[in-house]
């Protein structure tokens, strides 16, 4: 519209992580070994699986990668897909966002009809508490060694 | 071979979480609202008092929308695939069913409400035909 100065835009306000990042002594305590409970990445992973995990990841570990993180909000010990990485940009119904440095966008696998179809409700990830920071990354799950018909690495996209 | 799965065991338990499904279900919360507009209807043809109508259309359109959408949480979290062994035709019962709501919000006719009545029956039939009358309500009342 002619006359009128755009105004700035400033974005949404960013709500400083209580977490602080833990250091690599308090890494390397693990956990080493996690157990999986629920279905919602599923068919990558299902209830009941064993995997290992690498605790040690300072960073966010890169798109498609699974990871076990404290859910923001409610620091439940969760397992997710890294769908965008720290800088990257997440396409949502309207418009986008940019991720900041340290954070990064968590999706289950789950699709809808699958979902649908087990009676449970809407996936609890970055859609609903939006990007997770670094700070609350456990680790990158990288194997599974549990059930004996299902043993093999982990990663790469869903299927 | 125990021991060896006890110890390898892992410790830490990691969630894969969806909303949290209650599974509490039962065809009756539909029927309920459903009943409350064949009432309104039934009171509606009984009384000409336009204020009372005015009340009692726009009531039943809130209580068949109630309707409808407990009648979709049964579809969409109690009914699962395997359920259409047993009750093949699931599908087209709440098809119908959900339609015959959106027939008796507009509608004034008894016979309607009546009719969706009877497919809210067939539906508690094949809850109860599926096992849910068990599994899907807490034995007895909470105290």
């Amino acid at each position: 519209m002619p006359g009128l100065k755009p105004r700035p835009v400033t974005g949404l306000r960013r709500v400083p992580g209580s977490r602080r990042e833990a250091s690599l002594g308090e890494r390397l305590g693990g956990p080493w070994r996690v157990a999986v409970t629920e279905a919602s990445m599923a068919p990558t992973i299902l209830p009941g699986d064993w995997l290992l995990l690498d605790p040690t990841t300072a960073r966010w570990p890169r798109r498609g990668a699974i990871v076990v993180v404290r859910e923001p909000d409610t620091d439940v010990l969760a397992i997710k897909r890294v769908a965008a990485g720290p800088g990257e940009r997440v396409d949502l119904d309207a418009g986008h966002l940019v991720l900041a440095g340290d954070e990064a966008w968590l999706l289950s696998d789950a699709r809808d009809a699958d979902r649908l179809a087990a009676g449970a409700g809407t996936p609890i990830d970055s859609r609903r508490y939006g990007p997770v920071p670094v700070a609350n990354l456990v680790g990158r799950a990288w194997f599974r060694y549990g059930p004996a018909s299902r043993i093999g690495r982990l990663g790469g996209r869903p299927a | 071979m125990f021991r060896i799965r006890t110890f390898l065991a892992p410790t830490t338990t990691v969630r894969a979480h969806c909303d949290l499904p209650c599974g509490v279900y039962d065809p009756e919360q539909a029927r309920i609202e459903a009943e409350s507009c064949y009432k309104i209807i039934e009171k509606m043809a009984a009384n000409d008092d336009k204020t009372f109508t005015a009340r009692a259309i726009g009531i039943k359109e809130e209580r068949a929308d109630l309707a409808k959408h407990h009648l979709d949480v049964l579809w969409h979290d109690y009914f699962k695939p395997e359920h259409l062994d047993k009750v093949p035709n699931l599908h087209e019962l709440f098809w119908n069913a959900t339609k015959q709501v959106s027939k008796v919000k507009a509608s004034t006719d008894l016979a309607d409400a009546k009719k969706l009545l009877e497919m809210i029956d067939e539906i508690d039939a094949a809850w109860k035909a599926t096992g849910g009358e068990s599994k899907t309500r807490v034995a007895g009342r909470p105290a």
